[in-house]
């Protein structure tokens, strides 16, 4: 019977973990796996060898890559956590259905504060799984205290600062063997400290962190996995005959406790952008906008995919303003600490100005937001020095993801000798770009520009220019630069923001030339008669929201 | 519980033995990267180690002679056994150089040996491409005999801070400064045994100290103290513009804990920066440009090399500034100049304007007979993409700088012999165990590259202490 309840529960278990891992987690898993980079190949792994702990961060970046595909990905971790789980029940005083269930508390936490900031903290689970292995697999119960403590150094080096896990899950059983084995814990800490990286919170806790982050946050998602999973060895022997309720109970209570750690740290917006973000990725236009228009995009992340997919497709100009919009910056993003850079890399890479999108990547790289090295920006490096005609750093970084397993063949047909058309090639004289002119740039790039080369690079930079100055509230360079005559039929927000300037320099619009709509002049004269009448921001919103005009004089932010 | 250690192992090996060859990539005309062919090379320098370009080359049979040791190598990759370098280049320093056979290079090559020492490594910054952030970055040391590297100093232990503008008393590894920039901003100075971070701001500077230069006597320490911005192109094939709005040059008494200047170098008319002292300690070269308005555009800053006579024994700086190279009046600037350890000639590198060579295509470096006047561009070590920073041996015959010559974009290292003529010879890459491999997965450029006479003995606990405690001495006026 008892094996029974135990093999049901693991089965609810796994199936638990695995299903809100692909199907809420999907996108971050996926965001995780673009922002790293595990390369298979001897030097790399002496690499990542070579420091205290390597071993796990090891493990932790292949199993990040498999997030590629998110339920391998999934997989990989559920089978880690009934790892740590069985392992720990093993090394329980009485197996009993009881004790199996308890022993997954140490994988619940573990799973709790992957969810929390996986990519920080994944290290966690591989290394209690190494640490575990080796508390079980090494002292033996009949070996003596010395084996014990020579196994310590062993041990850190292998999974680093959370090997603290051994010496103390002895303790219950082999006090004698314990105390040794803490102290060479310390002196390899202490070893470390001078040895390595001195920074003492790095050898004790395994937290490399910069002065901004906050410590005691990172601390408690470090010290907690290892305190249950110490409490948990330390746990009595409970009674094997205990009441079937009772059994029953206790293995619903530890699978209440990890769907409630499950949705605790659920954060849908964190987690829609992750979406958004490896929609971008994929250039799903039509996922983007799929997103967009079951919610409305409200955060930068989601407004600047939604805009970018609208362009791609080639309704931006018509539909703009039938979702929220935030303004130049979150349009066309400006160096910032506070966003990834990646985003405006992106962009950049698809209008052809390659320079900028390189010193953003670049920036990205260094910013945190992803790992110094990984696949997405090499990807995008490589792409971008190949446009450019460096076709030896193309290479160079093509060369990089031939010694991965999932961007292998991309690298394999990658042709770094493949120029691409830039929007600057025609450029006569230096042009710089600074923050906050992106207008003035593309239209000077434009001037020379042969669209006939550029093709539609030349359409998508033009789009952006004249949608960035209306949000922008320039009307006199979206003006300067709109030519109205290459248009069949001139797009709705184009025509909403010349029939305003119009206004605002005409008398009246009998000279107005006739391509222009006479629904969107009487469209314009209601909204001005609307605001005249005072008939309310609410009523505004309702009849004229989806138009430039409310964004001009209502939301543009501030 | 064994087979879980084993299945751990297993997944390890398999793993790495996933690995499968990489492509290779190099911009390069030589049929063999690095190109060594015909370069000198002092007689303590590392293996030599190259590999042949082109991919047919798997049954290439390389020879090598020197006297009457004559070894062969079959295969694409000529990688050494350090026993059997030693020995050619034994035999090498009696002939004075190996000749070469191959059967993929018909004509061969030669290798000259140098009966000029080299000093005993170079020190540099390995960093990122970054412009606004940065990573991971740290200051290394490479050993010319045995072409180890070895840590001085990783930005990792002291909360990713930027550091750079390290600088020694020539190349005495026991005086040396690094400016570290970020939450824990100062200047580390190592004087002999004594380790100070400064606050190098003071009223009277307006800001950090950079570009730093050691007086040869170690009392006194030139720096600029420069206001610097940065701007992105959006041509191609260029990337940024990094430029001054003013600079100023200001002189550090060690001994007195002085910051100090000359109303000379100290001007609203002037840009002055990279400031050098001469060999003898009585003269400071630097650069200066015309100061501009902001409506100026960046072509318009023209450098010139100037100096101005130095007091050793007061710290004062004179008033009878002189134009050593008046570049502006051929449309160029002149930077980073570096006088040679003897007193006879100084290197600069000359591009078309600015004071950021290091993304100037056509940067070069030009030699300055010091003695005559006369400047002349160095062939043997200049190339058609960015030649920037370098620095002297101890005995004046060496000079490494760093290029983009390699891929055009990231710095690597080179070393070029200077005769006594000032007439440099072919340069050679920093040799490495397998080149190819080593410089292709290198993400990281060159930065600041010194001669150093012995490693550097940085107490890098202690340094790490005092930079991060965030305790600073601050520099007087």
């Amino acid at each position: 019977m008892d094996k029974g309840i135990r093999l049901i529960f693991t089965l609810l278990f796994s199936v638990v973990v695995f299903l809100f891992l692909v199907i809420f987690y999907r996108g971050h898993l996926m965001m995780m796996e673009f922002g790293g980079l595990f390369l298979f190949s001897w030097d790399y792994f002496i690499e990542t060898f070579s420091v205290p702990g390597g071993l796990t961060h090891y493990l932790v970046a292949f199993i990040i890559q498999l997030f590629h595909i998110p339920a391998l990905g999934a997989l990989m971790v559920t089978l880690l956590l009934l790892d740590v789980s069985l392992l720990l029940y093993k090394m329980s005083r009485a197996r009993t259905s009881i004790s199996f269930a308890l022993s997954f508390l140490p994988a619940i936490v573990l799973f709790s504060v992957l969810c929390l900031n996986v990519s920080a903290q994944a290290a966690l689970l591989p290394a209690v799984a190494i640490v575990l292995s080796l508390a079980l697999a090494v002292p033996t119960r009949n070996s003596k205290a010395w084996v014990c403590a020579i196994t310590v150094p062993f041990i850190y080096y292998l999974a680093g600062p959370l090997s603290i896990v051994y010496p103390l899950v002895l303790l219950p059983t082999r006090k004698k063997a314990a105390l040794p084995a803490l102290v060479v814990y310390i002196v390899c800490a202490l070893l470390t400290y001078f040895l390595y990286i001195p920074n003492p919170l790095y050898v004790l806790f395994d937290l490399n962190i910069s002065g901004d982050t906050f410590v005691m946050a990172m601390l408690v998602q470090r010290v907690l996995p290892v305190a249950v999973t110490v409490l948990v060895a330390f746990l009595p022997a409970f009674n094997e005959n205990a009441h079937f309720a009772i059994k029953i109970a206790f293995s619903a209570i530890v699978l209440a406790l990890l769907t409630v750690s499950c949705f605790a740290h659920y954060n849908g917006e964190v987690e829609r952008v992750c979406r958004y973000d490896s929609l971008l990725q994929k250039a799903d236009w039509r996922g983007i906008l799929k997103m967009a228009s079951k919610k409305s995009p409200y955060l930068y992340e989601e407004v600047f995919c939604t805009d970018l997919a609208l362009a791609m497709t080639g309704r931006l100009e018509d539909e703009m303003f039938a979702y929220p919009q935030g303004g130049p910056s979150s349009f066309v993003t400006p160096f910032s600490t506070s966003i990834s850079p990646l985003y405006a890399a992106e962009l950049y890479v698809y209008l052809g100005m390659l320079p900028t999108a390189q010193r953003f990547v670049f920036e990205a790289q260094v910013s945190g937001f992803v790992g110094e090295a990984n696949a997405r920006c090499h990807k995008l490096l490589a792409r971008i020095n190949a446009g450019l005609g460096f076709s030896a750093v193309a290479q160079k970084y093509a060369d990089e993801l031939s010694h991965t397993l999932f961007y292998r063949g991309w690298a394999k047909k990658f042709n770094p000798d493949k120029r691409e058309k830039c929007l600057s090639d025609a450029l006569d004289g230096n042009l710089y770009y600074i923050d906050g002119n992106f207008g003035d740039v593309v239209s000077e790039c434009l001037k020379s520009a042969d669209d006939a080369e550029l093709k539609f690079r030349a359409e998508l930079a033009r789009t952006y220019m004249l949608c960035w100055y209306l949000l922008s509230n320039d009307l006199d360079g979206f003006a300067a630069n709109f030519d109205y005559t290459i248009y069949k039929t001139i797009p709705r927000v184009y025509q909403e923001a010349y029939v305003l300037y119009w206004a605002q320099h005409h008398d009246d619009f009998s000279r107005l030339p006739s391509c222009f709509s006479e629904k969107i002049t009487s469209g314009l004269l209601e909204f001005a008669a609307a605001r005249g009448q005072h008939k309310g921001q609410d009523y505004l919103r309702r009849h004229y929201g989806k138009t430039y005009w409310y964004y001009a004089f209502y939301s543009r932010p501030q | 519980m064994m087979k879980h250690l084993l299945s751990y192992a297993l997944v390890v090996l398999l793993l790495v033995s996933c690995s499968n060859e990489a492509f290779h990539s190099y911009q390069c005309d030589s049929p063999i990267y690095p190109d060594y062919r015909d370069v000198t090379v002092p007689g303590n320098i590392a293996p030599l180690n190259f590999s042949y370009v082109s991919v047919e080359n798997k049954n290439t049979v390389t020879e090598f002679a020197a006297g009457d040791v004559c070894i062969s190598f079959k295969g694409a990759n000529v990688f050494w056994k350090r026993r059997q370098w030693r020995k050619i280049l034994a035999a090498a320093a009696l002939t004075g150089e190996i000749s070469v056979k191959s059967t993929a290079v018909p004509e061969g090559w030669k290798i000259f040996i140098s009966k000029d020492e080299i000093d005993y490594g170079v020190t540099y910054r390995l960093i990122p491409p970054g412009y606004g952030l940065y990573g991971k970055l740290g200051i290394y040391e490479y050993c010319f005999e045995d072409g180890s590297q070895k840590t001085i100093l990783r930005n990792e232990a002291v909360d990713y801070n930027c550091m750079n503008c390290h600088s020694f008393k020539g190349t005495d590894p026991n005086y040396m400064s690094l400016h570290i920039r970020g939450t824990h901003n100062g200047t580390l100075l190592l004087d002999g045994n004594d380790l100070t971070v400064f606050n190098t701001m003071t009223a009277n500077s307006g800001g950090n100290c950079v570009y730093p230069y050691w007086h040869p006597s170690g009392n006194y320490i030139a720096f600029s103290v420069n206001k610097t911005q940065q701007t992105f192109f959006v041509n191609p094939e260029k990337l940024i513009e990094v430029y001054d709005n003013w600079s100023d040059l200001w002189v550090y008494d060690v001994r007195k804990n002085r910051l100090s200047t000359n109303n000379s170098l100290k001007t609203t008319d002037w840009l002055e920066t990279f400031p050098a002292f001469s060999a003898d300690g009585a003269r400071l070269f630097f650069c200066r440009a015309v100061a501009r308005d902001s409506t100026a555009s960046h072509e318009d800053f023209h450098y010139n090399l100037c100096s101005v006579s130095f007091d050793p024994e007061t710290g004062n700086i004179g008033s009878d500034v002189e134009t050593l190279v008046d570049a502006e009046s051929v449309g160029k600037s002149a930077l980073f100049p570096r006088p040679s350890y003897d007193g006879r000639f100084l290197v600069y590198t000359l591009c078309d304007f600015g004071t950021f060579p290091i993304w100037h295509k056509e940067s070069d470096l030009w030699m300055l007979d010091l003695s005559t006047g006369k400047t002349w561009p160095m062939d043997g070590a200049n190339s058609t993409d960015t030649e920037s920073y370098h620095s002297w041996s101890t005995n004046s015959r060496w000079m490494v700088f760093s290029s983009r010559r390699d891929d055009t974009r990231f710095t690597r290292l080179y070393v070029s012999h200077i005769d006594e003529n000032g007439k440099a010879g072919k340069a050679f890459m920093l040799p490495q165990r397998n080149p190819v491999k080593y410089y292709n997965e290198l993400f990281n450029s060159y930065n600041v590259p010194n001669f150093v006479s012995g490693p550097v003995e940085l107490p890098r606990y202690k340094s790490i202490k005092a930079i991060t405690s965030n305790k600073r001495k601050s520099f007087e006026n």
